[in-house]
């Protein structure tokens, strides 16, 4: 394979809407990264912002039905572009607080919003034939 | 979800031994500490060291553990790997939680799972 179509590539994987399939997405996630040499550090932070994402899904979307999340992730330049798809209840994300819930306060949640968009470019949601998509990209840096 | 128990002086120790503390574990973790706690032994310090991935519902739990403790028995973290270390500076929890940077030399008393 040249270094070209390695740039290129794509990674899909469908899962249920689950806390516990998550884990193992996550680690799907890492090994397709590793693979396209992603340093430890970006590969931290994308789990992060991922789970945070997809576990806002389980918790809400899904609150009510069960279903699967579509993760895509396209590596295109110096850019991992990333794409969340459910078929849960909507959202709204832009009605959520950009900044982290004051610590002294001890909140015990609050923080997952803060978390993506703190880590991530660029995220944008919408609803679509009754579908959520969320988009957002961080940069990529090989390791080579 | 496994944790071990042990004593340093006057502080009780719990140590996860789990390399992810998640949103599929975090309820459970909180739970089971809350359990453990029953033990006396003030502070309490939370042995991370073996946890490589936390996130907001594990930082949650976290937070509910030291709630569940209240004012009298301080919880302090000990332990930070990297990508933990990330998290607490990025919610600015490290201003708000003594956090010591090795392990304090425990007897074990328990494990529990």
């Amino acid at each position: 394979m040249t270094g070209q179509s390695e740039l290129q590539s794509e990674f899909h994987l469908a899962c249920k809407g689950e806390l516990w399939a998550i884990r193992n997405a996550l680690d799907d996630v890492e090994r397709f990264l590793l693979e396209h040499g992603v340093t430890r550090c970006r590969i931290a932070d994308l789990s992060l912002i991922l789970a945070e994402a997809m576990t806002n899904i389980v918790r809400h979307g899904y609150r009510d039905s069960a279903g699967e999340i579509v993760l895509s992730l396209r590596l295109e330049g110096r850019r991992l572009r990333c794409e969340l798809t459910d078929r849960g209840q909507p959202f709204d994300p832009s009605a959520l607080g950009r900044s982290a819930p004051e610590p002294a306060q001890f909140n015990e949640g609050g923080y997952g919003w803060f978390i993506i968009r703190h880590l991530s470019d660029g995220v944008s949601y919408s609803r679509r034939d009754g579908h959520n998509l969320l988009r957002f990209s961080v940069p990529f840096d090989p390791v080579n | 979800m496994q944790v071990t128990l042990g004593r340093a002086g006057e502080a009780l120790v719990i140590s996860v031994m789990e390399s992810r503390l998640d949103a599929a574990v975090a309820i459970t973790f909180k739970d089971l500490v809350r359990d453990l706690t029953t033990t006396a032994g003030s502070p309490v310090i939370l042995d991370l060291s073996r946890v490589e991935f936390l996130d907001s519902s594990g930082l949650g739990a976290v937070v509910g553990v030291m709630k569940q403790l209240g004012p009298e028995r301080p919880l302090e973290i000990a332990g930070l790997t990297p990508s933990v270390r990330k998290l607490f500076r990025l919610t600015r929890m490290d201003t708000v939680f003594r956090i010591h940077d090795c392990v304090p030399a425990t007897n074990d008393i328990a494990a529990a799972e």
